[in-house]
């Protein structure tokens, strides 16, 4: 295997747990929020949050290049304090995390609407304050739609081609699987690279939809299951 | 043990609740949708009522709108136990059991596992998972978790519905048995009158009313000694289902006979199972739909009450006609439309009301009997 693939190997699973890592808190959160709680405003955040699954990637590419560029008020800020976002693995992650983001928090928010919310009264009545109630009954009622969501959110991070094409500089080092497919594809004679790759991303894929099974059977549906 | 004045507002449905007891048990019987557990669930702190004041009499007050006190839930230390039990699916019986005792702080911790486990027989469910229980084991699981945050209110939401007679029995000699040896004040909410009869010490009755807009009005209409609430709720038919209680006093019998006796005013009543508390009060309750009558010569048959009277009124429920009749004590039989053509039911006229013995239920008072 070439270098150039070990490297978008690395920076693909990098860039999933990246996004994942970003999105948990933020996206168990506002999940919560929707399922639970109505809001002056609650359609627009949806319909926000929710955008980047309608919208073409690379327009979402876009946005964020002209969200973070040095030239824009976030960007600049940022770039006082020597954190580059566009055409860095920075942005990479940051719209590998906005393209999987909608994917998580749907999938959680499901989950959470699925748990009868008179499980949280009765926590409440045996003594848990709110947030504790959250999290002894809540999340871990949750918990299959939570792993299902951040693997959702992972193999999108892992795939995502539009968005973070924008915003890579798309040097060595600085291309994902998909990029790097795109990279080779693009450039006669490399077949053979192509369909490694190819094999790669389905491969990795596939592993993570399976851990996700076995995470949701290990710790979620079959406790619940009865033995009759 | 409560004293509340409040009102609930929720769309189209209004509840004004006013209801001061002094006793340990207070039973709650009304309608289906007139607002019993809506009652509970603010007495929780589940629900916010819009104006008024909850609390336990001379004890804690839980909310006051005219002071802006509103304790949250957790604070509140009141049991509930739900309709539905609500078993927390991810834990097996031992954690849900011991899932408010250990949130409970330890110098509040007036009842522990062992006991509760003893008194509700507990010991042999605690590995299993909430799946694996029959129904009779998940509300004994819902009553020892609630009892083990050692509350100072615990309620009881219909605990004995959904159970097969042999369980309700079972269930509530458990309930007696909490009720005569911890001295926790309930408020227990039934539409089953035998029920309320054997644990409640007064009883309210929540009636509603559909005004011309149809937007319902419920209150609290009566509260009182539960024989004299019941009476009071046999008057309106939508109530629950109907059943008739007839107070008596049970007769010896012979030891080897498989039912017991029961003498009210006028009536003898043969009831199944045998009952060896002879010379008890108590009170017997019928359900309107488990009564048969028949008119002319009666034949012989397998069932052990018949009993002759004259009709009293006939009245036209939704899908039921409600036929009055004085056999000694006043009872009331659900029949159908085409029944009452039939035998041509009318008032005055001579009929033949026939009940099995199993389909009597005695209850005897006083809460010494767990």
């Amino acid at each position: 295997m070439l270098e150039s693939e070990i490297s978008a190997i690395y920076l693909s699973l990098l860039m999933g747990f990246l996004a994942v890592l970003l999105c948990l808190v933020p996206g168990v959160s506002l999940a919560w929020l929707l399922s639970r709680r109505n809001f002056p405003g609650k359609p627009v955040v949806e319909t926000v949050v929710f955008l980047p699954l309608v919208i073409p990637p690379v327009v979402t590419g876009f946005f964020l290049i002209r969200l973070f560029s040095r030239h824009s008020l976030i960007g600049g800020l940022l770039a006082d304090m020597g954190i580059r976002v566009v055409f860095s693995w920075a942005g990479m992650a940051l719209a590998a995390a906005v393209m999987g983001f909608p994917l998580l928090v749907r999938t959680m928010r499901g989950a959470l609407e699925n748990i009868n919310p008179r499980f949280e009264s009765a926590a409440r009545t045996l003594g848990c304050s709110p947030l504790r109630t959250f999290f002894t009954v809540t999340l871990p009622l949750a918990w299959p739609g939570i792993v299902a969501g951040s693997v959702l959110c992972f193999a999108r991070a892992l795939g995502e081609f539009g968005a973070t094409a924008m915003v890579s500089s798309g040097t060595l080092g600085n291309r994902t699987i998909p990029l790097e497919i795109f990279h080779h594809y693009q450039t006669p004679g490399h077949e053979a690279e192509v369909i490694r790759l190819v094999v790669i991303s389905l491969l990795l894929s596939a592993a993570a939809l399976a851990a996700s099974e076995m995470l949701i059977n290990r710790y979620g549906a079959s406790r619940y299951r009865s033995r009759h | 043990m409560v004293e509340l004045d409040f009102q609930i507002r929720q769309g189209s449905y209004t509840l004004d609740a006013r209801l001061s007891s002094t006793d340990q048990v207070t039973g709650l019987i009304g309608p289906s949708g007139s607002g019993k557990t809506t009652l509970l669930m603010a007495l929780a702190g589940i629900i916010r009522p819009a104006v008024g004041l909850i609390g336990i009499k001379g004890g804690a007050t839980f909310f006051d709108s005219g002071r802006g006190i509103n304790l949250p839930i957790e604070k509140r230390r009141v049991g509930v136990v739900f309709q539905d039990d609500l078993l927390f699916p991810h834990l097996n019986v031992r954690e849900n059991i011991l899932f408010g005792y250990n949130r409970t702080e330890p110098g509040l911790r007036k009842l522990h596992p062992q006991e509760i486990c003893r008194l509700l027989d507990l010991g042999l469910l605690l590995e299993r998972g909430t799946g694996e229980l029959s129904g009779g084991e998940a509300r004994r699981v819902a009553v020892g978790r609630a009892l083990l945050t050692s509350p100072c209110l615990l309620l009881l939401d219909e605990p004995l519905t959904g159970l097969d007679v042999r369980l309700r029995d079972r269930i509530l000699a458990y309930l007696l048995r909490i009720k005569s040896e911890l001295s926790i004040p309930m408020v227990y909410v039934s539409h089953s009158y035998s029920d309320i009869l054997a644990i409640a010490d007064s009883v309210a009755l929540i009636d509603v009313e559909t005004d011309s807009q149809s937007r319902k009005h419920a209150r609290v209409a009566a509260l009182g000694h539960p024989y004299d609430i019941i009476a009071e709720a046999g008057k309106i038919a939508s109530v629950g289902p109907i059943e008739t209680v007839i107070p008596g006093e049970l007769v010896a019998t012979d030891p080897e006979a498989d039912y017991s006796v029961v003498r009210g005013e006028g009536i003898e009543m043969h009831v199944s199972p045998d009952r060896e508390d002879s010379g008890k009060q108590c009170y017997v309750t019928v359900r309107a739909d488990d009564i048969i009558l028949s008119v002319g010569e009666v034949p012989k048959l397998s069932s052990r009450n018949v009993w002759t009277g004259k009709i009293g009124k006939i009245e036209r429920l939704k899908d039921a006609y409600i036929v009055t009749l004085d056999v000694g004590s006043e009872i009331r039989a659900a029949v159908t439309a085409e029944a009452v053509r039939e035998l041509g039911l009318q008032p005055g006229k001579t009929v033949h009301a026939i009940v099995k013995a199993k389909s009597l239920r005695a209850v005897v008072l006083g809460p010494d009997t767990g």
